[in-house]
């Protein structure tokens, strides 16, 4: 009966946001199409967009605009020129793509390290080449097979084996500054030992803020007296600060920018071009009222993440190679740069089966002794979508729904001492919800998934697989929890915790003891579920989510969820806090954004709520405590409407603030300056700087 | 179906008449969508023309035939995303277009600007799904993103535009 209620709320609210959607369509469905779109323009069309490419670009502050002119037929016959040698070499490559797609196995190599980088090297599934044509086949050639592909099935699940050279043993987990004296938080990461960049650092005696555009703040702070040490600004001005990093006197600034250039693709065949940067600038801050530049280095692509680890910092990008098609005889325009230079065509990996993604990851590491230059670096074609570091591999993983079943494909890079090596590569069902979702233990690396067995429509399920370090599978558990989804997971050495919702939340735990043999050890059902898993001290599990009214699914407000995982076969819900009227909560989206301290017994995060009768949303920073006895307390709620510099930023003032703790004192960090709370008065307010 | 996969069979080979019989099925929803998420009718005349010149100089790459739309629809929603960014780089005023036919229903002007008064990123999600025909998931993949965060991205933006529409 209940099963029923539940589906038909689903429908109703499926039906609702068709409908909505509908309304989008229907609202622009009356206008006027401009007549020079409409297809009997075609020519103008064409010529018009061909110019528009050319010149349409920014200088310095103008926009030119390029005003739409007759046809002109010219420029018509070399189109036509063009297209047709494009035919060609592709109807040529057509016989033997036809022939190779014959062969559905995949056959691993053995991998051969190169001296002088002039031989190829083949890893289940992923290829270097021996050189530039070869690649730029790869990438513009072969992808179309990967179209004609995309209707057909994968062998699935299968992962593909090949021989590895054996790995070496030790690896630098960089060990953290400890600073003598006062404890203060730290960013929240993924893997203990790999930093994560973040908005706001702290040493402990100094507090570290950046603003997007571009500049670094160094603040001294003595409990409440808080004092502006230095600022610096990057010198670009259209350059983007993503995060800081800062170690003893070092501090890192990882930002994203773009160029616009002309390129010549072909003979009398220019185009203009954005290209995205992604840079990271060295400082020496051992004088905080001067940090000194000691060097910079970039990379193509649009940032996507970085790491530190040690002395080494490691950059992902993601690199699109100019549109169009350029001339084999031109890497340039399809190899990314690196410091400088395109990288060497070994140093380039392409997936054995084409994928229409033809996008790179390109990631290099920079040793921060010599913040100039970059150390090694490596591209892998085909999008990522997912990053997770351990304490010794580089993990990627690309989706791929080219057969009936989404599958992702999973790369490993080791990184040690900054040099970077693809190691292993195979393919999982399903789909991977978020980093935590993956962990290394032991050399093994467990994955719990969302699979649609039937492709999308269908019934979901979940899984959770372990492979060796050559991705091979050796055990894995099938069909958990039909029709719901993962919603948060969390490793902890051989035993693993994880949620999928549809309307209740069980929260699985497994052993992972025997990589051959996982065994679910307890299933626990709590209303609503959680969408983040932190382990609180001593045999307790911490989840922040949302409650959710079982019968009908609406989400009543945030929840806090303490578990009793003493015993992982019957893990228990202690004690629960719930929020009614939180909408919005940063912890499920970025856990860099929380604050969390296990063993100083605090956390928080950032939150919001949309007010009933306008719906403006209005944003919160709740800090928390734990006992016990007494389960949750909230220690402070604090509105953000002042830390807002720009109304109507609300979202991204919840997503942006940053709460630390040095000693005794608590510490909001935003766009608008540092407030600082007692947290051995109850928080009160006491003191601030603002910008 | 079988008539798209001729027209873009014959498109490859140089044919422009089929190319733009192929373009005739697709030129309204990319002008929509262009629009909805740029919000500014020039800029998204502009990014349908460069679209329509790139995909009619490579589409002898394209093979499966029956992918046009996807296809060219990658490419202008990239031209878009790109435009987008470039939005934010400079002060930008976009201009509040009010299109007026006779038949524009006042109803459909009022969602059309509330739908304008979503954030970039709400509008180009929205807009994909809508215009472009993509499911959240295929959303994901395109834009490397969590394909949840992009359904309650999506989902939010939706809610957004009910509470402002009543």
């Amino acid at each position: 009966m209940e099963e029923k209620k539940r589906e038909n709320f689903y429908m109703q609210e499926e039906n609702k946001k068709k409908s909505q959607l509908d309304a989008v369509k229907k609202s622009a469905g009356q206008v006027e199409i401009p007549d020079e779109l409409r297809p009997q323009n075609l020519d103008e069309i064409i010529r018009t967009g061909r110019e528009k490419k050319k010149h349409n670009k920014q200088i310095g502050k103008f926009l030119y605009r390029q005003r739409w002119k007759g046809a002109v037929v010219a420029a018509c016959a070399v189109l036509a020129v063009g297209v047709s040698v494009t035919l060609q070499s592709s109807k040529g490559q057509l016989q033997e793509d036809t022939n190779a797609g014959a062969q559905t196995e995949m056959t691993g190599r053995e991998s051969e390290t190169s001296d002088a980088g002039s031989t190829a090297e083949e890893i289940e599934g992923y290829q270097t080449a021996a050189s530039y044509e070869e690649i730029h086949k790869k990438i513009y050639q072969d992808n179309e097979r990967a179209w004609l592909m995309r209707n057909s099935w994968y062998d699935s699940g299968r992962v593909y084996e090949a021989e590895i050279a054996q790995e070496e043993g030790t690896v630098d987990t960089g060990a953290a500054d400890m600073s003598m004296g006062v404890s203060y938080s730290e960013t929240n990461v993924r893997t203990e030992g790999v930093d994560e960049g973040d908005l706001v650092k702290t040493d402990g005696t100094y507090i570290y803020t950046l603003t997007r555009s571009g500049k670094i703040r160094i603040t001294k702070a003595d409990g409440n007296s808080l004092k502006k040490v230095s600022e610096t600004s990057l010198e670009n001005l259209t350059d983007t600060i993503q995060e800081i990093y800062v170690d003893g006197n070092v501090l890192c600034i990882v930002v994203s920018g773009y160029q616009t250039g002309v390129i010549m693709e072909d003979t009398d065949v220019y185009s203009v071009n954005s290209t995205d940067y992604t840079k990271l600038y060295t400082y020496d801050i051992s004088d905080k009222t001067n940090p000194v530049l000691k060097g910079m280095v970039s990379q193509d692509g649009y940032y996507q993440t970085s790491r530190k680890v040690g002395s080494f910092v490691y950059l992902f990008s993601q690199y699109c190679p100019s549109g169009g098609n350029p001339s084999a005889e031109k890497p340039e325009l399809y190899i990314p740069r690196v410091a400088g230079s395109i990288l060497p065509a070994e140093d380039v990996w392409y997936p054995v089966v084409p994928q229409t993604d033809t996008s790179q990851l390109v990631i290099s590491s920079v040793n921060l002794e010599t913040p100039d230059q970059v150390q090694d670096s490596r591209s892998l074609i085909g999008g990522c979508s997912l990053y997770y570091v351990s304490s010794k591999n580089i993990y990627v993983c690309t989706e791929n729904y080219e057969g009936q079943e989404v599958k992702n494909q999973i790369a490993r890079f080791s990184y040690e001492d900054g040099t970077l090596e693809l190691k292993a590569a195979g393919q999982i069902n399903g789909i991977i919800n978020d980093s935590f979702s993956m962990d290394e233990y032991d050399d093994y690396l467990r994955v719990v998934v969302t699979r649609y067995a039937d492709g999308f429509g269908s019934t979901e399920s979940n899984s959770l697989y372990i492979l060796d370090e050559k991705m091979n599978m050796t055990g894995k558990i099938e069909d958990l929890a039909k029709g719901e989804t993962i919603r948060s997971a969390r490793f902890m050495g051989e035993i693993g915790y994880f949620v999928t919702y549809k309307q209740m939340d069980p929260l699985f735990s497994v052993n992972l003891k025997d990589p051959q043999k996982p065994e679910i050890l307890g299933e626990l059902k709590v209303t609503g579920f959680s969408q983040y898993l932190h382990f609180y001290g001593e045999d307790r599990l911490l989840g922040i989510g949302w409650e959710t009214d079982p019968d009908t699914g609406i989400q009543e407000g945030l929840k806090l969820s303490m578990f009793d995982i003493s015993n992982p076969a019957d893990v228990k819900e202690v004690h629960k806090m719930i929020l009614k009227d939180v909408d919005l909560c940063i912890a499920a989206e970025n856990y860099k954004g929380i604050l969390i301290d296990p063993k100083e017994n605090i956390f928080g995060f950032g939150m919001g709520s949309y007010s009933d009768k306008d719906y403006s949303l209005y944003g919160y920073y709740g800090v928390f405590t734990y006992s016990e006895e007494e389960g949750f307390s909230q220690e402070l709620m604090q509105s953000l409407s002042q830390m807002s510099v720009s109304s109507g930023n609300t979202y991204g003032t919840i997503e942006e603030t940053r709460g630390i703790y040095i000693g005794d004192t608590f510490y909001l960090c935003g766009d608008s300056g540092i407030y600082a709370f007692d947290r051995k008065k109850e928080y009160q307010a006491y003191g601030k700087l603002e910008w | 179906m079988e008539e798209c996969r001729e027209m873009v069979q014959k498109a490859k080979e140089g044919n422009k008449e089929a190319f733009g019989i192929l373009y005739e099925t697709v030129y309204e929803d990319m002008y929509r969508f262009a629009w909805y998420t740029l919000r500014n009718p020039e800029d998204a005349k502009d990014v349908v023309a460069e679209t329509v010149a790139d995909a009619f100089e490579t589409i002898g790459n394209l093979r499966d035939t029956s992918a046009f739309r996807g296809w060219i629809f990658k490419i202008l929603s990239n031209k878009c995303k790109r435009k987008l960014k470039e939005y934010t780089k400079k002060t930008y005023v976009y201009e509040a277009y009010q299109e007026k036919s006779q038949q524009d229903l006042e109803q459909n002007l009022q969602v059309r600007q509330v739908f304008f008064s979503l954030t970039d990123e709400e509008r180009y999600l929205v807009a994909l799904q809508v215009f472009g025909g993509y499911r959240s998931k295929e959303i994901g993949i395109l834009l490397h993103k969590n394909h949840n965060t992009v359904r309650s991205k999506i989902d939010r933006a939706l809610k957004k535009m009910e509470k402002l529409l009543q």
